[in-house]
């Protein structure tokens, strides 16, 4: 993106921002009344993709119904960790102008990279991906 | 470094970087030592078209920003649908001057 990772903090801060904004859209019953699906590959394909439906997971566990969030997609449940966490961790570190959240989010990209750990969790979405094709 | 040598240099490779980007490497690479040049030619750098395209048909997935080495961006991405499709389409615009100023510093890391 044509931010630096400096910025990274403020864009995750944005991002679960309007996270919660589609969630209050889902909420009110705006996006069910939309005439096309917002997802690329389901509007292209007729097929979901490994994220469709973790919206409504998220509503599920905000609810505390967690068995139909896991029903409803099993990443709902690392978007409303993201959601809830990452907004106060962003805030928590701006008033005590620190940048524990940039040295996380840069320690965690090398970690992710490790092939042992990329590998388990490229075959966890794929597993999930072709979940949701059957179930949707 | 001689100035034929860098012409050549950035004639060949202008496509992977900014135009405002090229007179500062154009500087750089003339203060560098021409037993450099090898090293050079050997520079991986990253073909913003092809990112385009890959944003174009993979955006959703986060293959681009994964491709790019924004590893969290492309998890973020792959478990939002793309942010909701939105996020895909932002990016089929931002991929380009990502890649470029990923070059950028590919290319400032070898400078150093």
């Amino acid at each position: 993106m044509a931010f630096s990772r400096r910025q990274i903090d403020r864009v995750a801060f944005v991002a679960c921002l309007c996270g919660w904004g589609w969630i209050a859209l889902t909420l009110n019953g705006v996006t069910a009344n939309l005439p096309f699906s917002v997802c690329p590959i389901k509007l292209l394909f007729g097929v979901p993709c490994p994220a469709c439906g973790s919206t409504h997971a998220v509503i599920h566990i905000v609810e505390g119904h967690f068995r139909e969030a896991f029903r409803c997609n099993p990443l709902g449940f690392i978007l409303a960790a993201g959601l809830i966490v990452v907004p106060a961790w962003v805030v928590i570190d701006y008033l005590r102008r620190r940048t524990t959240f940039r040295l996380f989010y840069s320690r965690f990209e090398g970690w992710f990279s490790q092939k042992k750990v990329a590998l388990p969790a490229i075959v966890l979405i794929v597993a999930n991906w072709v979940w949701n094709i059957l179930k949707y | 470094m001689e100035s034929q040598k860098v012409d050549m240099y950035l004639m060949t490779n202008s496509k992977f970087f900014e135009s405002y980007q090229l007179p500062m490497i154009r500087e750089r690479l003339l203060q560098l030592d021409d037993d450099r040049w090898p090293q050079l030619q050997m520079l991986q750098l990253k073909d913003p078209t092809i990112f385009l395209i890959v944003s174009l048909l993979g955006g959703t997935l986060g293959i681009d920003r994964f491709m790019l080495g924004d590893t969290g961006l492309g998890i973020v991405k792959l478990i939002t649908c793309g942010g909701c499709g939105i996020w895909t389409i932002i990016d089929w615009f931002l991929i380009m001057p990502a890649t470029k100023e990923r070059n950028l510093m590919t290319f400032q890391q070898y400078i150093y």
